[in-house]
């Protein structure tokens, strides 16, 4: 940030959200310095986190967001929205500085459209909230990412998150019926909630996972489901994990839709062996559940049964499935316990390959880096063409001053193992700054020219969450 | 590195700063305000960045208003599973470290003298009035040489007079004997409140010694929390236990207060005691153990008025919602609060005693 704007923003800002929507108290600023990304974390660990922006401001309507991005845009000072902070890969970093943009406190319910199954919100509510709204009305969105209870509905569309059902309902690009948009000069852009609408390129992807470069989510049309009649659980033990994933392709290539899919490796399933109370005969562990109306999820049920059957899966019954939903969101609790721990390294990464590539890909993840941590794997989400490998991570280099090279060793093997092997590095944590250093391999000079282009048509100023994907 | 903060809370803070904030969702600060420093692991964060600084991190302003801006409802403990952390053992021990720094904010510190000068809080705010006129009025009810000693607490002999004479009427109605302790003296739960780690276990011991071994039941729920005696609550249940109800003539919604509900997990009782006077009891939305805070407790009214204001509105919102039109709780500190904010709002011994001089 330049003197003149050090000085001008926080009496303008000030007279956009008044003395209580901003601060530059250092414990506040310090609050929105980064999300969960492990890099940060260890970072912080160490006492040498990331830098925090030079203020936040909360504002509490669409024209104070409007007023906000105006006066950084004429002050030439960045500006990164927050929701809840908690992405994993370093996005709301304010890696030039500015303005922390954080927008829970626009946080209503607008309206719903029943009869569509529509609902339209502000981009600070917690997914929880809406979630809980919904049931009211005996629907459900269908979208719980483990971060449902802390993570705020901008924040899904912001980074195109992904649920623990999406293989049946879809992630939520395939949720977002409209939206209106502020560009980052404060310009907004009102794309309206349609079933699908042809007219040219859909502008909704545009700011789909844009990470706050293209603009700020003012409020999201969002497509709703009735909640379901019936669920049918179901686990399976298969003797390795390619034989449990050939049954999931055909599964889904035979046009099932299993709310939830999930497929643990042989490590990851020994892991589950208490919790899910599913003994200790190895193999690979699938978690099933089919859910609608009751005779489409019972026939659903039986189709994947006999799928699983016919490669000699071991049936498990329901009782893994029931044990497994009421922990659905406790991964960080495991976190929470290691990660203060000098040298210790955690984390995530989820990968998407073809069906074709998908054990190639699973294998060269694994084996690059099982001398030097934990590698645990399940195949989260399934697709007719192929699916998402999500790997889990754990060590310890041998000092705290190994821990971050680890980190980057670790990040550096599995998006080159991932590229050399036909997959793509995300699926979706988003890009950040996490996957940054990675992103011109795998969009190609084309692609990253493409969002060099349209960063520029739209956010002149380069104001926009500035310092990502190497646009500039 | 500090000496004020024990090792194992440091450690509390290192793992509650580590966890992908998963009681977010619960903490009514965070609800209010939106600021992420504003929840637990906020509270965490600082005190990890404090411990770095050594003593002078535990004087500084923005940490001081950080473990502050908290009612300590404990809302956040049901959604917390990290080995190690407790809270709000952890606010309450970096307040405790921030007072060893000598940084308590000075109505904090107020309030503490006030307390321990016998006066209780008179109403919203800070200001304080001596109860001795008060108990003097209770001791006609009361049966010297009782077993039962009745501890009204500050928050009811301040904030709730009626409910506290209402206590004295309906246990004298259910002929359970009681009398009053000599002279009112704080439990020491504001010394607490206010990092005074010393005197809020001096002041406890002073009650307790008083009681010379006698029973005590006690109406203000952090009170009887910290005092580890039995809510009034709980006597009043017991007493009304397979009693006919005669005189079934409303229904009221009963709201949780935190310390009755979360920290001692008093839930059933204060029902049962409503529905054996006879009363329909209705629920709200969040209840047991999700039930919003007033925003009473912590001191925040006092550290914070704001953001009191702020759970306070929750709570009425939650209220509309329900469609209340008549609300019952084991707090007199929440009744008035809420009474002041225009829902009808008593405390229970209100509604048990009213119901009891209804019957023939």
């Amino acid at each position: 940030m330049t003197a003149m704007a050090t000085t001008d923003l926080l009496p303008r800002l000030r007279e956009v959200v008044g003395d209580g929507g901003v601060s530059a108290s250092a414990a506040d600023r310090a609050a929105v310095a980064h999300d969960l990304w492990p890099r940060a974390l260890i970072r912080a660990r160490q006492g040498t986190p990331p830098a925090p922006p030079d203020c936040v401001v909360w504002p509490r309507t669409e024209e104070e967001v409007v007023g906000v991005l105006r006066v950084c845009a004429a002050l030439g000072v960045p500006v990164v929205p927050f929701g809840a902070g908690t992405g994993v890969c370093g996005a709301v970093v304010a890696s030039r500085g500015g303005v922390a943009l954080d927008l829970k406190r626009l946080d209503a319910i607008l309206g719903w459209d029943l009869d569509s199954g529509h609902v339209t919100c502000r981009p600070g509510i917690r997914g929880i909230a809406l979630e809980e709204a919904a049931l009211e009305r005996g629907l459900t969105l269908g979208h719980y990412p483990s971060s449902l209870p802390l993570s705020t509905v901008g924040g899904f569309v912001a980074t195109r998150s992904v649920g623990q059902l999406s293989t049946r309902y879809g992630r939520i690009d395939d949720m977002v019926a409209g939206m209106r948009v502020a560009l980052p000069d404060g310009t907004l852009v009102e794309l309206r909630p349609q079933p699908s609408t042809g007219v040219g390129p859909d502008l909704r992807r545009l700011f789909l996972g844009s990470e706050g470069q293209f603009g700020v989510i003012l409020q999201v049309t969002l497509r709703l489901h009735p909640l379901p009649e019936h669920r049918r659980d179901a686990a399976f033990r298969f003797a390795d994990f390619a034989t449990g994933v050939g049954a999931i392709r055909e599964a889904m290539q035979a046009g099932l839709r299993p709310s939830l899919l999930r497929l643990y490796d042989a490590d990851d399933t020994n892991l589950q062996v208490d919790h899910l109370g599913i003994g200790s005969g190895g193999g690979c562990l699938m978690l099933t559940s089919c859910e609608g109306r009751r005779a489409v999820a019972d026939a659903e049920a039986e189709v994947l049964a006999g799928i699983c059957s016919n490669r000699e899966a071991e049936p498990l019954g329901p009782d893994p499935v029931l044990a497994w939903y009421p922990r659905r969101y406790e991964i960080g609790y495991q976190q929470a316990k290691y990660l203060p721990m000098p040298g210790v390294v955690l984390d995530t990464i989820e990968v998407a390959a073809p069906w074709s590539r998908i054990v190639a890909v699973y294998e060269a993840v694994k084996e690059s880096l099982r001398r030097r941590l934990v590698v645990l794997c399940h195949l989260s989400h399934g697709y007719v063409d192929g699916a998402c490998l999500y790997f889990t991570f754990a060590g310890a280099a041998e000092d705290e001053g190994g821990a971050v090279p680890l980190h980057e060793e670790l990040w550096d093997t599995v998006m080159s193992r991932v590229l050399d092997n036909g997959g793509t590095i995300a699926h979706h944590h988003g890009a950040g700054l996490a996957r940054t250093p990675y992103l011109a391999r795998e969009l190609g000079d084309g692609g990253v020219e493409v969002l060099r282009r349209l960063k520029r048509a739209l956010d002149p100023a380069g104001v926009a969450n500035p310092g990502k994907w190497g646009l500039d | 590195m500090t000496e004020l903060l024990a090792p194992e809370q440091v450690m509390a803070a290192r793992r509650c700063s580590s966890c992908p904030k998963m009681c977010r969702s619960a903490c009514p600060t965070q609800a209010v305000t939106g600021n992420e420093r504003h929840q637990p692991w906020g509270h965490a964060r600082q005190v990890v960045a404090a411990e770095r600084r050594g003593d002078a991190g535990f004087v500084d302003p923005e940490l001081v208003d950080g473990v502050y801006a908290c009612a300590t409802c404990s809302a956040c403990t049901p959604p917390c599973h990290v080995d190690g952390v407790e809270t709000p053992l952890l606010t309450w021990a970096a307040r405790a470290a921030v007072h060893r720094a000598g940084a308590t904010p000075p109505i904090g510190l107020e309030a503490v003298r006030q307390a321990q000068a016998g006066n209780v809080p008179a109403a919203e705010g800070a200001q304080w009035t001596d109860p001795s006129g008060l108990l003097d009025e209770l001791r006609t009810l009361a049966t010297p040489g009782a077993e039962l000693l009745l501890f009204p607490g500050c928050g009811a002999l301040g904030r709730r007079p009626q409910a506290v004479l209402s206590a004295a009427t309906a246990l004298s109605a259910l002929g359970v004997a009681f009398d009053l302790p000599e002279q009112h003296r704080c439990c020491g739960m504001v010394a607490r409140t206010f990092g005074d780690e010393a005197a809020a276990t001096e002041m406890r011991d002073a009650v307790l010694a008083a009681a010379e071994g006698r029973e005590l039941v006690v109406q203000s729920p952090s009170c009887s929390y910290w005092l580890g005696a039995e809510p009034l609550a709980a006597t009043l249940a017991r007493a009304l236990q397979g009693r006919e109800p005669t005189a079934r003539t409303a229904t009221v919604t009963y709201h949780d207060p935190c310390y009755l509900a979360r920290h001692q997990r008093i839930r059933d009782e204060p029902r049962q005691a409503l529905a054996a006077a006879g009363y329909q009891v209705e629920e709200l939305r969040r209840h047991g153990d999700t039930t919003q805070c007033s925003g009473r407790g912590g001191g925040l009214p006092l550290t914070h008025p704001d953001i009191a204001a702020g759970y306070l509105q929750l709570l009425v919102d939650d209220i509309a919602a329900a469609g209340a039109d008549r609300v019952v709780t084991g707090c007199a500190s929440c009744a008035t609060a809420l009474h002041n904010a225009g829902v009808a709002a008593e405390e229970l011994s209100e509604a048990i005693a009213a119901n009891l001089e209804a019957e023939p």
